[in-house]
Parts: structure tokens; sequence; C-alpha cells
């Protein structure tokens, strides 16, 4: 007879045992992700760390300077020489020793393999070059001289000779004036110029009046400079000076990432690899070390204010992390994708929201059980749809028209409520009107009529307006008069698709709170003589709020979450602009895009690291704010969800 | 595609339990029809060997190869110092590329769209941020982009519409060719549209009347329209162009290639080798034709000379001899 009743504790001591194992097991597992993502983010923002290697530990990897090779078709010589190759041409132009530049440009001819050639040749005016280079894809040769003047001349069209005078010419700045050596960075858009004690980068811009040289960033004067090297792959340069002290530089941020002592004077410095560098003494005795540093110019800084990028003309926060070539100034700075995120998140709540909260209030109080229990399912079935579908459907059907159906559905947005409120007063006023409203919760498609022939008048005239005011065009007009660009992939688009998918959150927590309070209080103030919206505000609405708050934080979660709806309509451009009428990059969809390809270890997937990392405390913010809402309910009126 | 590759991901422990002979091939989307193609056509004759393809962009390639997750990597690019310096670390020794195509990326219109030709300066202001090209900025307006096709007056594109550029995710060895070639090194503007494959760009294309973008041509179709480039000697080059010479010029065009890991002192393994082998038979270079490719060795393959590591482009004959 005992042995039930123990088998029933032991039954229940062991689904105790299991629940709360796993609801541990899934505490563990999250926290397990979170340390995961900080242990993949934090070391962008460790201290680089450098490290005097074994003399065999540099075998491999690149030759001692990383130079390319002279390509057969350019003479030998030690003039100072530049070329360019492509499929198109291939040009390579030489300093001589009498003041001119000589040079060559090749095209292919119809066999294959075959190029002829077009000499080039022209006079050097008065600024003595002693560094050349071509520049934009070999249409231009740039000259500078010891005295920090350059030119800039445009290799001609069919004539081929170098066009006479130079495009541009003039000084970078006075006081670079007593610069040793110019050495190419790497994209050869910029170039390092070697002080007395410090270096110098100076970058090609295009501003208004064509292409100019700029100063980009100068490092810090200290000792006299021996010697400094660009690093190939990326953005850091290695200097050496006379006491004997070897610096690395970010040239992003124009920041000292670290210091350390060669130990014996240094003739020459240059990289053997990404990690590796390498000093030879006086003596030619080669010291390698290698250097420790994940984030490689990557800081807080460049992800979170506007940078001074290579070619740029003014400080921008942008996000193109790969080139998918080598020596490309990462540029990654997460306040686009956060513009973007929020973007698209506030835009689909905006739309979202009306409607979600709408229908919760209207099913959870005014109607009937039976209709409730028709209308709640059909509304959830939306969670239904796979986000990918919503996706497809909004970026192949409704991408192409949105921008011309514009004006038809502001007109809706704007023309149905005051309609709706017009409509509720007029009606009011009828005799019928007593009778009616508890019909109306009753047979809700009676609604249904009115409503559409709201829309219908609202589309219209939207379009009416249009005609009227906007020459036919509103995208058109903004353009023309304010300068707005629009894009069929729009954050309008992305709030539609995205506000669609997040309606059933809101829709049923709302829906939720608002008919679990007790049908006592209202039935209570109902008897009293009030009517039912006065009921509902007064009685219902105060107790049901917490609740609506709730869904309303969640489906905003929900929101910043999303990654597939994004990454079929937003465009993914990473505008830091809140144009509604251009695309957006969310933080969501450039994880979906770039962590798949991203190396491992690399600064790029340290930083979509970081992404994850903020989008996971968006969430958790909205998500905690929400429980905190409910748990405030459940205090407050002794009932949970 | 994102679905298909989830559902790879899925599905290929299972199919690889399953078949006898399995060969995966990852990377390239642009090389993606034509590998499935040949992938369909290859297992006409070898029934007993299952080919699976996981396309999303040439980068996906190094990744997938230096972790032995794939046999072959579709590359429309030679590999990045930063990729060949990862492989290196991780497996010790190069990787080998064997070019099996050639590709051009097609700058496309809408039919609509009245212009037939623009210069490299023009691409590069309406794509790129930094216009190291040396072009002026222009308006986002078609109406403010001059017509280079006239011989003597310069009058700007009679064309209504705002400029929307379409690029492929940075992912894509023809963002990088097109970043290379037609933007000279610059960055991609911010308000360039990014889609993640060839199709989805020409549907868009298609469908807006303002739009420019580049595609491969394999995937160029009626619905939109191609445009010509004049060069910075005024030739008039283009993709399909009539001439041969004029095709030939033509900046935008790239070697495709297959890449394989394979350890130093050893050759590919047999399954592999059938594969290349494959590539090179009549069938397959029909395939290749259909697709809008040319064999690898109508052009000089393009070595890429700012290269300090040279992975070393190879023929087939030298990764499985005989």
């Amino acid at each position: 007879m005992m042995s039930v009743p123990n088998k029933r504790n032991r039954l229940d001591q062991l689904s105790t045992v299991l629940i709360r194992g796993t609801s541990v097991l899934v505490l563990l597992l999250v926290l397990g992700m979170l340390l995961q993502m900080l242990g993949s983010t934090l070391p962008l923002f460790d201290s680089v760390q450098v490290v005097l290697a074994q003399p065999h530990d540099n075998a491999r990897g690149y030759a001692a300077g990383g130079l390319a090779p002279r390509p057969a078709w350019v003479p030998s010589g030690h003039a100072p020489t530049a070329w360019y190759n492509s499929s198109t041409q291939r040009v390579w132009v030489q300093l001589e020793a009498d003041g001119t530049v000589a040079g060559e440009r090749l095209l292919p001819t119809d066999g294959p393999g075959d190029w002829h050639s077009q000499p080039l040749s022209v006079s050097r005016q008065a600024v003595g070059a002693d560094y050349i280079e071509l520049v934009a894809a070999g249409n231009k040769v740039l000259a500078l001289d010891s005295a920090g003047r350059y030119q800039l001349w445009a290799l001609g069209g069919v004539q081929a000779d170098i066009k006479q005078p130079p495009v541009t010419a003039g000084y970078t700045e006075g006081r670079i004036s007593a610069y040793r050596a110019v050495k190419p960075t790497s994209g050869k858009r910029a170039w390092l110029l070697l002080l007395e004690d410090a270096v110098e980068q100076i970058h090609l811009v295009q501003r208004d009046d064509g292409l100019v040289l700029e100063p980009l960033w100068r490092s810090a004067s200290g000792a006299a400079l021996i010697d400094a090297e660009p690093s190939l792959v990326d953005q850091r340069v290695l200097l050496a000076r006379a006491d004997g002290a070897l610096e690395l530089w970010s040239a992003t941020t124009g920041r000292r990432l670290a210091r350390w002592q060669a130990g014996t004077s240094v003739a020459k410095v240059g990289w053997l690899s990404r990690d590796q560098v390498y000093a030879l003494s006086a003596d030619g005795e080669r010291m390698t070390w290698t250097v420790t540093d994940p984030a490689k110019g990557v800081s807080l800084a460049t992800l979170f204010t506007p940078q001074q990028y290579q070619g740029y003309s003014e400080p921008s926060a942008v996000w193109q992390p790969t080139a998918a070539s080598d020596g490309y100034e990462v540029k990654m700075s997460v306040l686009p994708l956060l513009q973007g995120t929020l973007k698209a998140a506030l835009l689909a709540l905006l739309l979202a929201l009306p409607l979600a909260v709408g229908a919760a209030v209207f099913v959870g109080f005014f109607m009937t059980p039976t209709w409730r229990d028709r209308i709640k399912p059909s509304i959830e079935m939306i969670a239904a749809f796979p986000t990918v579908v919503v996706g497809a459907v909004a970026a192949v059907w409704l991408a192409p028209r949105l921008l011309d159906v514009l004006m038809g559905l502001v007109g809706i947005v704007l023309c149905v409520p005051p309609g709706i409120a017009l409509l509720a007063v007029l009606w009011r006023r009828h005799t019928l009107a007593q009778r009616t409203t508890y019909l109306l919760g009753q047979l809700p498609f009676l609604l249904l009529p009115p409503l559409a022939l709201l829309m219908w008048l609202g589309w219209q005239g939207g379009f009416a307006v249009e005609r009227a005011l906007f020459d036919g065009s509103i995208v058109d007009w903004l353009y023309r008069h304010y300068g707005l660009n629009a894009q069929h992939r729009n954050a309008i688009l992305v709030g539609v698709a995205l506000g669609f998918a997040i309606i059933p959150t809101i829709f049923t927590v709302a829906e939720d709170a608002i008919h679990a309070v007790p049908r006592a209080a209202a039935a209570g103030s109902l008897a009293l003589g009030a009517t039912q919206w006065q009921s509902f505000r007064d009685v219902v609405l105060p107790v049901a709020m917490p609740g609506i708050l709730s869904g309303v934080m969640l489906g905003f979660g929900r929101a910043i979450g999303e990654t597939m709806i994004l990454l079929l309509v937003s465009g993914n451009a990473p505008l830091d602009s809140w144009n509604l009428l251009e695309g957006l990059r969310s933080l969501s969809a450039t994880l979906a895009i770039e962590l798949p390809e991203s190396l491992v270890g690399s600064p790029h997937y340290r930083v979509l690291f970081l992404a994850a990392l903020l989008l996971f405390g968006l969430t958790f913010i909205s998500n905690t704010i929400a429980q905190l809402l409910r748990r405030h309910l459940r205090r407050r009126y002794g009932f949970d969800l | 595609m994102r679905i298909l590759v989830a559902l790879f991901w899925l599905l290929w422990p299972v199919s690889a339990l399953c078949a006898d002979e399995s060969l995966i091939i990852t990377g390239s989307d642009t090389m993606a029809e034509l590998v499935t193609d040949w992938a369909v056509d290859f297992r006409d004759l070898h029934p007993e060997v299952t080919v699976e393809l996981q396309a999303s962009g040439s980068a996906a390639a190094p990744t997938a190869l230096a972790e032995g997750t794939a046999n072959l990597g579709a590359m429309s690019r030679l590999m990045s110092q930063a990729e060949l310096q990862q492989f290196l670390l991780r497996r010790g020794f190069m990787p080998t590329a064997i070019p099996v195509g050639q590709d051009a990326l097609a700058l496309i219109v809408h039919p609509d769209n009245p212009v037939d030709v623009l210069s490299l300066e023009q691409i590069d202001a309406l794509f790129s941020e930094t216009r190291l090209c040396g072009g002026r900025a222009l308006p986002r307006d078609w109406r403010g982009v001059i017509d280079v096709s006239g011989q003597g007056e310069q009058l700007p594109v009679d064309f209504a519409r705002q400029i929307e550029p379409f690029s492929r995710t940075a992912i894509s060895g023809s963002y990088g060719l097109f970043k290379r070639e037609a933007l000279c090194n610059g960055d991609y503007a911010a308000h360039v549209v990014e889609l993640p494959g060839f199709a989805a760009i020409v549907d868009a294309v298609s469908q807006s009347k303002g739009a420019i973008a580049y595609a491969g041509l394999g995937f160029v179709d009626q619905r939109v329209k191609v445009v010509d480039l004049q060069l910075a000697d005024g030739e008039r080059v283009g993709p399909i162009a009539a001439s041969e010479i004029a095709r030939r010029r033509y900046p935008l065009q790239r070697t495709l290639y297959f890449y394989l890991a394979i350890p130093p002192g050893q050759s590919a393994s047999a399954l592999e080798c059938r594969f290349l082998r494959y590539t090179t038979s009549m069938s397959a270079a029909a395939i290749l034709n259909i697709n809008g490719f040319q064999p690898a060795d109508a052009l000089e393959s393009q070595i890429a000379f700012d290269a300090p590591i040279e992975s070393g482009s190879v023929t087939i004959d030298d990764v499985c001899p005989e």
C-alpha cells in the first residue's frame, strides 16, 4: 500500500531534478555563448605584444620588403620606375637621368599574348622629381620631389604623350619639406614620407577640382628616424629610430601601437609577414620579432567614431571590411550598422504598433468570445509565415512597386485613423448606436465595408495629392527640391515587411494582457453606467498596460534580431543616413553575409562577434524591459499572462 | 541561396554517408551554374560519384579548403595574401590554382535607359566614394551623366531617373575585380545596394529603370541592356562587342580557378583528377560556352604581378600525372 505514494514521490523528485537541471543547463548554455562571444571579441582590445623570435622562425612568408617582382616587359635599371599591368593596357614610366620621363604603353593586339607599343615621353618641368608612380588605372603619372612638391600628369589619349601642363601641381604641405624618401603604402593611393624625426603619410583625394595629394597623418617626433616600412597587407607602419627604438604605428588612427628596444643600432627595418617584423643592425645581423596584434589597427575609436580614411575627403563612418585584395584599408565602423538596425526596427514598430495593439484591444475586450476564438488564431497565423517567405515576397513583388504607390499608402495611413474617429462620432449621434454597439462586437465584419471605403478614399486621395502638388511623382519631387535620393530597396519597404512579421508577437502578448484582466472589474463599471469604452479606458487599460508594453518590447526585440527579411529587402547598403527612402544594412544581415566567410581569428571575425554582442545587447535590453514589465504586472495585480 | 547553403550544411554529412564517392566543391557564385551543369553532366559519365556544390562567394573557398570541408574551391579570382597566409598557417603548404575558364563582367542597365557607352571615369563616379580614376562627382540622376557616345557635341543623357547602383556582396570575387578595374582600387559608395547573387541583380535591374549594375556575362539576358565601356584613349570596348580586339581590351574580365589543397610531393586524388580531366573535355567546353564563359587558354592568363607570394597557377597535367 505504501509503494504507490513512494513511487509518486520518487517520480516527483525525479521530474523536479530534471526540470531544474534543464533550466540550469539552458542558463549555462546562454552563459557559454556569451563567454564565447566575449572571448572572440576581447582580443581586439589587447595591447600589442612583441616577442623576439628564434632566428630560424621566419623561413616562410614574404620576401624581405615584399616588393613586387619587375615584370619582363619593364626595362631594368636603377632609375625610379613605375608600372601598371592589366588586361587592358600595360604602362611603365621611368625617370631618366637627364630630367625627362620616358615610358611605354603596351596595348593588346589580335594575336594571343601579343602587345603593340606606344612610346611615351615628356620633358620634366621645373620640378625635379625623385619618385614616380602611376595612378588612376595607369592613366596618370604622379611625381614627387625632394622638396615635397608633386605633379600629376594625365597620360594622353590617342597621341599617347604625357599631357602638358600637369593636371595639378602644388605643395603637399610646407612642414614636410625635409623628407628623404617616399614609400608606397598598400593600395598605391597613399605614400609614406620619411622625415628627419617622424613619418608622414600623404594620400590622393578626389576634390571638386580634381585629384590632389593631402597629408593623412603624421607620427610623433622623437629621436632621429633611421628607416620606416609600411606593411603591404594592412595599415601599420614600422619605424626605427637612432636610439635603437622600434615603433609600430597604425596609419588609420595615427596612433602608436607598440614601442620596443632593438638593443643595438638599426640600419633597416621590414616586414616578413603580417605578424613578423625584422631589423638589420648596422653590422648586418638580422633580428626578428613576432608581433601579436589581433586588432591590426582596429580600436574603439575606429569602431565608434568617424575616421579619416585614405582617399576620403572627410572623416567618415564606413563599413567596408573586405575587398578580396591585399593592402586594402579595412573600414569597420559599426555606426552605420547600428543605425541601420535601429532605423529598421523603429520603423517596423511604428507600422506594427497601432495595428497590433488596436487589434489586441478590439479582440481582447470588445469582441464576443466566439469571434475572439476565430480571429485570434488567424492573426497569430502570421507568425507561421517563415520570415524568408515574407522577405522574398517583399523583395520580388513589393520592391518594384513600392515607390510608385507610396503616396497611396501614405494616403491610407493618414486617412484611415481620423476617418474611423469621424465615423465613430457620427455613429454615436445616430439613434441606432445604442443597439448596434453590442452588434458590432458580435459581427466585426460589419466594420469592414467602412474601413475598405476609407482605405479606397485614402488611396485615391494620396494619388490625387501627388498629381496636384508633387508633379505626379513624390519621389522625383523630393529629389529635385531636397536632394533626397530614393532606392527601390528602402527603409520603408523594410519597415512594411518587418512590421508585418512582428505584428503577431505584439498582438498575442497584448491581447493576452487585456483578456486576462478579470471580467468582473469591467462588468462592475458597466453596471455603474460607464460605457464600454469608458470601462476599457479607466479600468482595463491601466491594468493591462504593462502587458501591452511588454508585447511591444518583445516585438521590438524581434525586429532587431530579425535577419532574413533584412538580408533580402534592405539592400544591405551601409549608409549613415536617416533617409527612409534609401536602403540600410543591419547588424544581423551583416553577420549572415560576412561571418561564414571571415577568416577565423582575423580582426574582421572579431569585429563581427562584437556586432553579435551589440545585437545580443540590444535584444537583451528590450526583452529584459518586457520581462520587468510583466513582473510588475504580476506583483501589482496578482496575475500572470 | 542562403537556404540552399543552410540545407547543404544540414544534409551533406548525411549524403556523404550514402554516396559511394562524393566530391565537394565550395565557392564562387559566378561559377555556380557552370559547376552545377558540369556536375550533372559528370554524373552521367560517372554515376557512382556525387558532386555537391556550395556556392556563396569566392571568399568561402579558402576557408573550406583550409578546413578540409571541400575537395575543390571554385574561385573567380586568385587568393589574396591574407587568405594564402591563413591557408599556409593551417595546412603548412600552399594551395594550387588551376584555371578553368574566363569570365567577363558586363555593365547592365534597364532596357529603357538610352545610355550605350560610359567612360571608365563615369563608372567610377557612379559606383565609388573615392573616384580614384579621376572623374568628377556625378549627381545621382541620369540627366547629370554626359553621353560620351556622340562624336561632336556631348549632351546629357535624356533619361529622368535617379541612379540606383547595385553590386554583389563583398565576399564575391566580382566585387573585388570591379573594385580594382572600374573603381581604380577605390571604395564603393555606401549607397550602392548589395545583393547576394547575380540572378538577384539582373532581376533588380530589370525592375528598376534607373538601375546600373555589373553581372557575370552568363547571367545577362534580354531583360537588361549591356553597356559598353570607353577607355581613356577613346577606344570603345565591351564584353559582347563585335570585334575581337574590343572584347580583349575590355578590362572587366578575369580567370576562373579551381583551387586544390595538395600537400607537397603528392598529386590530387583520383576522384579530383577525374573531375578536373572532365573539365577539359569537349562536352565540358560546350557547357562553359553555354554559360557565357570562354576557355581558360583563350586569353593569356593574368598573373597578379603585385603578389609577393605566388600561389602558382598550374595546369591539370601538373597535379594529375598519368
